[in-house]
């Protein structure tokens, strides 16, 4: 790219310290990422099961039921925990940001529609819009439609990363595939949805056993802890291959003991071969607890690791186009005090409110 | 601009902006004095042990969250990608000055959209107290994002004492911020009334409901007297100039502060006409037309709101071209195109080609060449001294359209251009077809 074709920075200064704005996206990011995991993967999966179980009764089906009532939560969040990242990279990243969103323009708005049709998709499943049999074809049209949304988002994101691509996507669009890392990270998406989608089916099919024994719970939790070993075994091929379809220099910052992004690597890909090991060895979820939670701990763990880095990976690709530490501050002392203690207040009463409920919903059980 | 230009082919970016943003606003504002109304019925009617209204209640919270759950938080989404599209530079700017205003509408956003799915889900599962504190959670998580939203919206019109002090503050409790609240909320229990109106309509015991309707008409009625109160106390606080758009004879906004007006009186007349004198003439019709006529009150104002700010796209700050008002003379001096950059791209050298890339970078944000607000129509028959003799003249502006900015050699270069445009067909560029430049 031509570097003059970066938009000027807004000349506003920040009204806090570029790092704080830098923890509060990647925080309100890692929220966003579990709770799309759990859609994205979850429809996928569920769609799977549903389309293939045969008769009403078929477990398949049941677990197609289970996953379609945890995905309107899901996705209600998804969603909502999808603004506040939106809001901070915009605030730190505009300048390639907007570049990069307004020269795929009608895709990205494409994005909400697609969505709009993937969401109420899971309520006409819900209410059986179009007959008792309707819901697996529903839940297909909602797994289809967040496939696609996840597609969107990778090549958007590559190409803020890559403003030297800009020039040659305006001119021609089908140049928005035209790198290297894009099928790498669209799979890393997937599979990393599927993981987290298949292991919290398997612990969620456990607790529900738990309460009410039923012998379609131990089939589901197998099935969930299948598809995330399957899934993170795939991943560690895949993580390789986007390792290296990254540009050299990127590469080489990342392996030649970097700080922090080669510790945070290192560590990211030792626990997700740990979340392999223990998935491995999770033969029967429902008597395997430990395990089977070990296992959940220890993907989360990697994910703690692994979404920094992807925001370190960001920094290195745009340096020194874009350095948001070195945008001019003037901190809002009051606000930013106000934000925190409503931020954390705000916390506290969705936990207040998750907290009574269950607790209201178990004793009446 | 310094951003490359998202076209929007036949209505222009702003329209595109207005249908998002209109569709948003309706179901945003529906979910704020729908979440009063579906609690406040709970709560009197469980002290009454009343279980139609009980059932209404949980009917209308299955349409709240359907419609606001779902269409409003995309939606809503939808507005910040369609302005980041068509105005790049002033989101960003809004973004530096309001992030910690956002933030924090955020966090009640969270709260409003898990209460809204623990109080839709719980109904008969949990205590009536439980249940009911969730629903004035909701309802109150609600209300609070519109009172901080209604500060930056307001900014843009009238940023008040923020065009000096950059303060954060200053910009949120400006010059309209408490007229626009009073509107809000009276359109917030407008939008509850009628659409609970469409809920009430499916019910199927006629007779129950007839009682059930007089106070839905009373809501909305009240949402009425709100809205027009609110809305004499916003126009008596606008800049003048604002106000010339709208009202007097031949202003750009007239014909949409009739439509809102007219619509706002025919509203009030078929609420109060079918509410209490003409129950047998309720039905989904009458619903659906409440409806439209209430979303078309609101739809106007809005209109009205995002015009009156011509030229500008935030008052006093940045132009709708995406040019700031304090770069205009270093602009003038080392020419528009040193910031205009993507608008240069593909154009080969040339004054006529320089003339294009201005054009792009400085008009085409609202005019197309031959379509929406179709710049031939304003040049046509004119030659490039006179066209360079009345854009030399446009650099003072006019009511409603920015300054034209550039360098003596650009101004050439543009009249050339638009000579071009008003000769023939278009040269090449621009303004027909949608996608980016």
């Amino acid at each position: 790219m031509s570097p003059t074709l970066l938009p000027a920075l807004d000349p506003t200064p920040l009204p806090a310290p570029a790092w704080l704005f830098h923890a509060l996206l990647v925080g309100t990011f890692f929220v966003h990422v579990l709770f799309m995991n759990v859609a994205l993967g979850g429809s996928v999966i569920g769609a799977f099961h549903a389309l293939l179980g045969r008769g009403s009764q078929a477990p398949g089906r049941a677990l197609g039921r289970m996953l379609l009532s945890l995905l309107s939560p899901a996705l209600a969040f998804t969603i909502t925990t999808g603004v506040a990242p939106l809001l901070f990279v915009q605030l730190l990243y505009a300048q390639t940001f907007y570049p990069a969103t307004v020269l795929v323009g009608w895709i990205w708005l494409g994005l909400l529609a697609v969505l709009m049709v993937g969401y109420y998709a899971v309520y006409l499943a819900r209410f059986e819009v179009g007959g008792r049999d309707s819901a697996p074809a529903w839940a297909a049209v909602t797994a289809i439609s967040l496939v696609a949304i996840a597609l969107i988002q990778v090549l958007v994101n590559v190409l803020q990363l890559t403003p030297d691509r800009w020039t040659a996507v305006g001119v021609r669009l089908v140049a928005l595939f035209g790198d290297p890392t894009i099928l790498p990270r669209y799979l890393h998406f997937l599979l990393g949805s599927l993981a987290v989608a298949g292991l919290f089916l398997a612990i969620l099919a456990g607790e529900r056993h738990r309460k009410t024994p039923d012998p379609v719970y131990p089939w589901i939790a197998a099935r969930g802890v299948r598809w995330a070993l399957a899934a993170t075994g795939l991943q560690m091929a895949d993580g390789i291959w986007l390792l290296f379809a990254l540009p050299e220099e990127l590469l080489r910052s990342l392996m030649r003991g970097r700080f922090p992004e080669t510790p945070t690597l290192a560590i990211g890909l030792g626990l997700g071969f740990l979340t392999l090991i223990l998935l491995s060895r999770t033969l029967d979820p429902l008597r395997q607890r430990s395990l089977l939670h070990g296992a959940a701990a220890s993907l989360l763990a990697t994910l703690l690791a692994m979404i920094p880095l992807r925001d370190m990976v960001r920094s290195l690709y745009l340096a020194p186009l874009v350095r948001p530490q070195g945008f001019p501050v003037q901190t809002q002392a009051d606000v930013l005090t106000i934000f925190l203690l409503l931020f954390v207040g705000g916390l506290a009463t969705v936990g207040w409110m998750i907290i009574r409920v269950v607790r209201e919903r178990r004793a009446s059980a | 601009m310094d951003y490359p230009l998202f076209l929007v082919p036949t209505i222009g970016g702003g329209w595109l902006i207005g249908i998002v943003a209109i569709l948003h606003v309706i179901i945003s504002h529906f979910a704020v004095g729908g979440g009063l109304l579906v609690v406040a019925t709970e709560q009197l009617a469980a002290r009454r042990n009343d279980a139609f209204r009980l059932a209404f209640a949980r009917k209308l919270s299955t349409f709240l969250v359907l419609v606001s759950a779902v269409f409003g938080a995309i939606s809503g989404v939808g507005i910040w990608f369609t302005i980041g599209l068509v105005h790049p530079a002033a989101t960003a700017a809004l973004i530096h000055s309001f992030v910690w205003g956002w933030a924090i509408e955020w966090v009640f956003f969270f709260i409003e959209i898990a209460a809204a799915l623990l109080y839709y889900g719980t109904w008969e599962k949990i205590s009536r107290r439980l249940h009911l504190t969730l629903g004035w959670i909701y309802f109150a998580a609600a209300y609070i994002s519109l009172v901080i939203i209604n500060g930056i919206v307001t900014f843009m019109l009238t940023p008040g004492r923020w065009l000096e002090s950059r303060l954060f503050w200053d910009g949120i409790f400006n010059p309209t911020y408490w007229p626009s609240l009073v509107l809000r909320s009276g359109i917030s229990l407008m939008m509850a009334g009628v659409f609970a109106w469409v809920v009430a309509a499916w019910l199927r015991d006629v007779d129950g409901r007839r009682g059930l309707v007089r106070i839905l008409s009373g809501w909305a009625l009240g949402g009425v007297v709100l809205t027009a109160l609110g809305f004499l106390w916003w126009q008596a606080n606008i800049p003048a100039e604002a106000w010339a758009l709208l009202f007097p004879g031949g202003a750009l906004l007239r014909a949409t502060f009739f439509l809102g007006a007219g619509a706002l009186v025919v509203l009030t007349l078929v609420v109060a006409g079918i509410g209490y004198l003409l129950p047998r003439g309720f039905g989904v019709a009458a619903a659906l037309l409440a409806v439209l006529l209430a979303g078309t009150v609101f739809g106007s104002y809005e209109r009205m709101r995002e015009g009156a700010r011509k030229p500008f796209v935030i008052t006093g700050y940045m132009y709708s071209n995406g040019i700031r008002v304090d770069e205009t003379e270093r602009l003038n001096r080392q020419g528009f195109l040193t910031k205009a950059r993507w608008a240069s791209l593909g154009v080969t050298p040339g004054p006529l080609a320089m003339g294009e890339a201005v054009f792009r970078g400085q008009c085409q944000m609202c005019h197309s060449l031959t379509g929406y607000l179709a710049i031939r129509r304003y040049v046509e028959g004119q030659d490039a001294e006179g066209l360079t003799a009345l854009l030399e003249a446009l650099r003072g502006g006019r009511p409603g359209m920015p300054p034209i900015v550039g360098t003596e050699e650009e101004i050439t270069g543009l009249a050339a251009y638009l000579a071009a445009v008003a000769a023939g067909p278009a040269p090449a560029p621009a303004g027909s077809t949608g996608g980016a430049r």
